[in-house]
């Protein structure tokens, strides 16, 4: 049986949301055991009526509620009955329990995953790892996207390692293609931090490195894995995501302009219907924080219950994998730095 | 008690031999920590004793000693 807690109480479709996703990833997955963490009363009464195997569901008592504006380390040490709170500590106490998904606080998460939960012996810092749709019809993994601000070039060989195991163990990908995200594609562009990287990358036999790529390049299908720090991977993922929107709204606004227009669009209807699913973010499950002991999965905060649910899907396929055994391997293999 | 609870926290944080672990052990130079797994421990002893240990003292743990003896000033006021 695989353990998988999820956190109720985070997103802006909570506990629906969560209940409903942790219910279709039940109904999906006979060997899948939730823990709900919230409000007792207010997750038994969501339950009320709705059909699961009872037996592989609990219910853990989290009532303690994490503000809008409260500071990360403040929820990690004083929020301790918080339904996520409650989960990293759950987690980290309890061998028999693999993973946690919550759509709450980015920060309260990835502080709680640090300090309370710890990390995969060997790793430096933990990173995220959310994928991208390709042009291709592939994926793509941008690592980190947000856990870590400021690196060093040995942050980013790891950050490498970790993603790339990711892409290969969960997703079959062969060979990972890896690059470091940077302002041009030869080796001597970029800061300092980014010209070490590369030769570091280099020479790490484990990581399939095929140089540096430039940010028009992401969804090109070029790449499996692309390593930055977390302040440029944040931006690249959400300009990406962003562009992308705005041009849809303004292809409809385009078509909705002129009849003949909507003429030609009523023809090419599948056509926009297939656009839409290969661009909504819903489908493509949450960030993983690659190297913490424990797997945790991060949804966006508007994710529905179908998000949800691939988001656990991707925490009980990491579990599978044995990723962290797989991470921990290979990360010993290279000299440790300290922060 | 305290010393032995902090030892075997530790050794299984950072997957050492328990006896690696004495009370002159540098936490960082002798045990190949750093300062979130410092972190880590002290979380983990806050949530067993129900404190919260201030920001102030975390930075001035260098052996495990030093950690040991501050839990125990903080325990006796307890």
């Amino acid at each position: 049986m695989i353990k998988i807690i999820v956190d109720c109480f985070g997103g802006d479709h909570c506990p629906q949301a969560p209940i409903e996703g942790a219910l279709k990833a039940m109904a999906t997955y006979p060997d899948l055991y939730i823990l709900l963490t919230g409000d007792e009363a207010i997750l038994q009464k969501e339950l009320e009526g709705k059909t699961y195997d009872k037996s592989r569901l609990e219910i853990v008592h989290a009532p303690e509620v994490i503000g809008c504006d409260e500071k990360p380390t403040d929820v990690v040490r004083l929020k301790r009955n918080s339904s996520m709170m409650k989960g990293i500590i759950l987690l980290r106490d309890r061998d028999d329990i693999a993973a946690l998904v919550s759509t709450g606080s980015t920060g309260a998460l990835v502080t709680g995953a640090l300090v309370r939960l710890g990390r995969i012996p060997g790793v430096i810092r933990p990173a995220f790892c959310p994928l991208l749709p390709t042009m291709d019809g592939g994926i793509v993994g941008v690592c980190d996207s947000g856990a870590n601000v400021e690196v060093t070039a040995a942050h980013l060989r790891q950050f490498a390692i970790m993603a790339s195991l990711y892409l290969e163990n969960v997703y079959g990908v062969s060979k990972p293609r890896v690059a470091l995200l940077n302002v041009g594609k030869e080796a001597e562009k970029g800061d300092e931090i980014r010209q070490e990287a590369y030769k570091l990358l280099q020479d790490t036999p484990s990581v399939n490195f095929v140089g540096n790529m430039e940010s028009r390049d992401l969804l090109s299908g070029s790449y499996d894995v692309v390593v930055a720090d977390g302040f440029s991977g944040n931006v690249l993922v959400k300009t990406t995501e962003g562009t992308a929107l705005e041009l849809l709204k303004k292809l409809k606004k385009e078509i909705f302009s002129k009849t003949l227009y909507k003429l030609g669009a009523l023809l090419m209807k599948r056509m926009f219907a297939d656009m839409k699913e290969f661009m909504n973010y819903q489908n493509y499950g949450g960030s993983v924080l690659l190297g913490t002991s424990k797997v945790v999965v991060k949804g966006h905060g508007s994710s529905k219950a179908v998000a949800v649910e691939k988001c656990i899907e991707q925490a009980y396929r990491m579990e599978l994998s044995r990723l962290s055994d797989k991470i921990e391997a290979e990360i010993v293999k290279y000299e440790h730095y300290d922060v | 008690m305290m010393f032995e609870k902090v030892q075997a926290i530790l050794a299984k944080q950072l997957r050492l031999d328990p006896a690696k672990v004495t009370p002159a052990s540098l936490i960082k130079k002798d045990l190949g920590a750093d300062s979130l797994d410092i972190l880590q421990l002290l979380m983990r002893i806050e949530d067993e004793y129900g404190l919260v240990i201030p920001d102030e003292a975390l930075a001035k743990f260098e052996t495990v000693g030093d950690v040991v003896s501050y839990l125990e000033k903080l325990e006796t006021k307890l």
